[in-house]
């Protein structure tokens, strides 16, 4: 008896948590159900489950100039910044890992702190000084913004994926006669690589998804993908579902693919926030 | 140690120059839509936002906003989910659960936004053809002033008890399998477990996330410029989506709307401190 009611209890937990899963990805299976649905199908109702699936609504996004501009945008805008802020945010990681300097402690808070303005108050005179230069709306204006995430979440990341490069190898570098740079681009770049990769991930998942600044920054010739799906609607109108749900879709294939990754890494990234 | 100073010099000038900028345009007139000459007001800008009820509205949103989305998401995703996923899951099966419990979290807000307007939608959405079944409805949920805010709420404890979820589950199994399984031993109930042996263990590591989903809910432009603009009229407009709305969007008061995210971020920063220093103070005891 005792063992029934176990097993019973098992199958039900085993039907809640798999609900549950489906909570997590309801949304986004609907809305890609819907973005394969025609013009007519999309708004019958009540919705349909069982409907001839077409392409169209891709074929149409990806003829509209904003969405293959905001695509290749993103993949140039995106890229840029995280390269400059690696280049720039690793070795200082790296310093904050192993160098102890006094003030460290307050530049590192201060590093925190910048993750943690308001983007408003960041935006508005950033906004002026673009306008002022004549340099809204272009790649540069957008990517130098950018290094404000790329280069903080860098640092903040960074430290632990260099801490856990065992200290006996740098020092084995160092007796052998290696500078510090070499030390650091020889021997630690190269272990710490797979973590750093995962990290890097992460910050491109930030600055693929960010759309405040690219969205007061930009109008047309800069435009990435997310201000550009949502330039489609207007607030309080009834939307073109169809375009709407394959552009959020092609929007959102990059962070999903990545999420595994971010899966196998999170241990290692929640040790560090 | 010289590679420090091309990214500090970069740093500061990106926090101080939008910081310096800020207040220096707080002090003027300046508009977008007029052309007359920006003229050197003092503290203007500021009696004004003491007398503004827009802004005061905005800072109630924001507060209700801010309880709602991080006890939401923190109870959801680190008292109900994440237990469930610990105690019954286990091998691939749990790498699985913690892959479908990040996504939500790692989506573009902007999608998520989308995802969610078309369930939502009165005339289309598969929310309201649910409730249809109970007699409920249709519901307007973004254009009723005393829903919009929760069912945007919602959305946010979606991305992110998922997420907590996830975390919290990396957490338990760092807890020591000797502490439980004495307290099993001991023929401790499954919550006596939880309440007295684990919960003490994770709370320190936990509060940091916390910290962390504070602060990410104070940004919440993404969301309500997709779902309501702030609307119906105010009934959803946060601190940011009223300076934007004041300095970029349809006011092009410049200086008012500075002078409105300096305010937000003095706020942001006595906030940040005030947490900051009780979370250290709390995990040195």
């Amino acid at each position: 008896m005792a063992t029934r009611i176990r097993r019973v209890n098992k199958v039900l937990i085993t039907v809640v948590i798999i609900f549950v899963l489906f909570l997590a990805v309801a949304p986004i299976l609907w809305m890609f159900i819907s973005s394969l649905k025609s013009r007519v199908d999309i708004i019958s109702y009540p919705p349909k489950l069982i409907f001839s699936p077409t392409l169209d609504n891709y074929r149409r996004v990806l003829s509209i100039p904003t969405i293959t501009r905001g695509l290749k945008n993103s993949f140039i805008i995106v890229p840029i910044a995280l390269l400059i802020g690696f280049a720039l945010g690793a070795p200082v990681g790296y310093i904050f890992a192993r160098i102890p300097f006094r003030g460290r402690d307050n530049l590192r808070f201060f590093v925190l702190t910048l993750r943690f303005m308001p983007p408003v108050a960041v935006a508005i005179p950033f906004f002026i000084m673009w306008l002022r230069l004549g340099m809204l709306d272009t790649h540069q204006a957008l990517i130098f913004t950018y290094l404000i995430i790329s280069i903080s979440t860098m640092i903040w990341l960074t430290i632990e994926c260099f801490k856990s490069v065992p200290i006996e190898c740098e020092e084995a570098a160092h007796l052998e006669g290696c500078t510090q740079f070499q030390v650091f681009s020889r021997i630690v770049l190269p272990l710490a690589l797979p973590s750093l990769l995962g990290m890097t991930m992460f910050v491109f998942i930030l600055l693929w998804n960010e759309f405040f600044f690219a969205f007061i920054l930009t109008s047309s010739r800069a435009i990435t993908m997310p201000v550009a799906s949502a330039s489609f609607a207007v607030v309080g109108m009834e939307v073109p579902w169809g375009q709407i749900c394959a552009s959020i879709i092609l929007l959102s294939i990059p962070p999903l693919i990545l999420s595994y990754f971010f899966v196998r890494f999170l241990p290692f990234f929640f040790k560090v926030s | 140690m010289l590679f420090m100073i091309p990214t500090f010099v970069i740093l500061f000038f990106l926090a101080y120059y939008p910081l310096g900028g800020a207040v220096y345009y707080s002090f003027y007139n300046w508009d977008l839509r007029s052309s007359r000459p920006m003229k050197f007001v003092g503290l203007d800008n500021y009696q004004k936002l003491t007398t503004d009820p827009r802004f005061f509205n905005s800072l109630k949103i924001t507060t209700i906003w801010l309880i709602t989305t991080v006890l939401g998401s923190a109870i959801l995703g680190g008292g109900i989910l994440a237990p469930l996923a610990y105690d019954y899951t286990k091998g691939s099966f749990r790498t699985l659960c913690l892959l479908f419990f990040v996504m939500p979290a790692l989506l573009p807000r902007i999608g998520a936004a989308y995802m969610w307007r078309l369930m939502y939608s009165p005339s289309i959405g598969i929310i309201n053809y649910f409730l249809g079944f109970f007699g409920v409805g249709p519901v307007d949920f973004l254009a009723h002033p005393s829903y919009a805010l929760f069912s945007i709420a919602a959305i946010d404890i979606w991305q992110w008890s998922f997420l907590i979820a996830a975390l919290t589950v990396i957490l338990l199994e760092g807890v020591p399998k000797e502490v439980v399984e004495a307290g099993a031993l001991d023929g401790a109930k499954r919550w006596q477990l939880y309440r007295y042996l684990i919960f003490p263990i994770i709370v320190p590591p936990f509060l940091p996330l916390l910290f962390v989903k504070m602060m990410e809910s104070l940004r919440t432009f993404d969301f309500i410029f997709v779902l309501t603009g702030g609307g119906p009229g105010v009934a959803t407009e946060t601190l940011d989506m009223y300076a934007y709305w004041q300095g970029i969007g349809s006011a092009g008061r410049i200086s008012y709307a500075s002078a409105a995210s300096i305010v937000m971020l003095v706020l942001t920063m006595i906030f940040v401190t005030f947490m900051w220093g009780r979370l250290t103070r709390w995990q040195q005891e």
